[in-house]
């Protein structure tokens, strides 16, 4: 599903190289400026701004063979800085996105995951393709298993009975991935049968801190 | 003589008479004693033994007979006792076979005051379970469709709150 994202991200980087013909000769402070002008996730212009041009050969090489091979090297930087920036900047535009976001006119989505990349670059155009083409879940998920697969990210799992707010699910977010050490990009589910409350599951172990345990625990003590 | 003529009787016929009886008892004598003797003595003789036989057999009969009397009241005298074994052992039987009917009894009494029982507790605990069930259903049902949306918001903080902990 990502794949597009990482072809997208090696034509941009292409052609700042293309445009920049002495883009390797210049110090960091110097690519820095000259990446300022590209729609390019910051991660990305921090690696580039450090990397020599053997070893971005090196690691496009390998983010191609990534796509048949399914593996690539956690050394990958490009790779890395590419996750980091699916992790944390598109995670939020996805957690940005209304509830009803999947039932609406496709017209409609497209212009609201316009708004929220605000941009008109190859990268931004994939992305918003992405929000539009697939299913919040379907988003999260292949993104959790890409991240568990390539650098042992939790699988996390967040039920509510009601939905949260952007800044709720953000907050939860950063707070497990510091818990966990790791990037994570929890799922967050609507489970109306919980009643109040959460349920969070990282990795298959459940923290239900939900009404409806606490009224099956009171029913069993009783029960006892 | 005359006198005797006169009354009929005549001497030489007398005499007559007496020889011819000497005579014949002579020949008798000469010709059958013997032989009579003879039977007689070999017919007292087989009546004696006739007896001895008889006297032999009666004693061997009543030697058996004692035998006998002896046998019989030995056999019954075997056969009281065994009768009596027979009775104590019945007896014991009749005793034990009761014992073991009366622990069978107690056991079965036991089995069912145990199962009556565990059915007891089994009828009161499905019935506490049904109650809690229904209990839950209508907590359930109070506490998803009446609490305000505003709570719930603020149970998903608290417990978002609570996780951080």
């Amino acid at each position: 599903m990502y794949n597009n994202f990482f072809i997208a991200l090696i034509i941009e980087i292409l052609q700042v190289l293309k445009e920049n013909q002495n883009f390797f000769k210049e110090n960091k402070t110097s690519r820095l400026e000259l990446l300022d002008k590209y729609k390019l996730p910051t991660s990305v212009k921090q690696v580039l701004s450090e990397i020599d041009s053997g070893q971005l050969l090196k690691e496009i090489h390998s983010l191609l063979a990534f796509k048949k091979s399914k593996r690539i090297s956690s050394e990958n930087k490009i790779f890395l800085a590419s996750l980091n920036y699916l992790s944390d900047k598109f995670v939020s535009n996805i957690y940005n996105l209304p509830d009803n976001f999947h039932y609406l006119e496709y017209e409609k989505q497209l212009q609201l995951a316009s708004e929220q990349l605000k941009s008109n670059s190859r990268l931004a155009k994939t992305l918003i393709d992405l929000l539009a083409n697939h299913s919040y879940q379907e988003l999260l998920n292949e993104l959790q298993l890409l991240l568990n697969k390539t650098t042992n990210a939790p699988i996390v799992l967040v039920q509510t009975p009601v939905s949260l707010t952007s800044e709720q699910k953000i907050e939860i977010k950063e707070n497990i991935s510091q818990q966990t050490n790791s990037i994570c990009t929890p799922v967050f589910q609507i489970n109306q049968k919980l009643i109040g409350g959460m349920r969070i599951f990282i990795n298959g172990v459940v923290t239900d801190n939900s009404w409806l345990k606490k009224i099956n625990l009171i029913t069993k003590i009783t029960n006892n | 003589m005359e006198g005797l003529s006169n009354l009929g009787i005549d001497i030489q016929s007398i005499l007559f008479y007496i020889i011819n009886i000497g005579l014949f008892v002579l020949l008798l004598w000469y010709f059958l004693y013997e032989p009579i003797i003879n039977i007689l003595n070999t017919r007292q003789q087989k009546i004696s033994d006739t007896i001895d036989e008889a006297n032999k057999i009666k004693a061997e009969f009543e030697k058996k007979f004692n035998d006998m009397t002896e046998e019989q009241l030995q056999v019954q005298a075997r056969l009281k006792d065994e009768v009596e074994q027979m009775e104590k052992f019945i007896e014991s039987q009749k005793a034990k076979m009761l014992e073991e009917v009366e622990a069978e009894k107690q056991l079965i009494l036991a089995r069912t005051a145990e199962e009556i029982e565990r059915r007891k507790s089994q009828l009161i605990s499905d019935a506490e379970k049904q109650l809690l069930i229904i209990i839950q259903k209508i907590v359930l049902e109070i506490v998803q469709n009446k609490v305000p949306s505003e709570t719930i918001q603020t149970s998903v903080q608290e417990a978002w709150t609570k996780y951080k902990k």
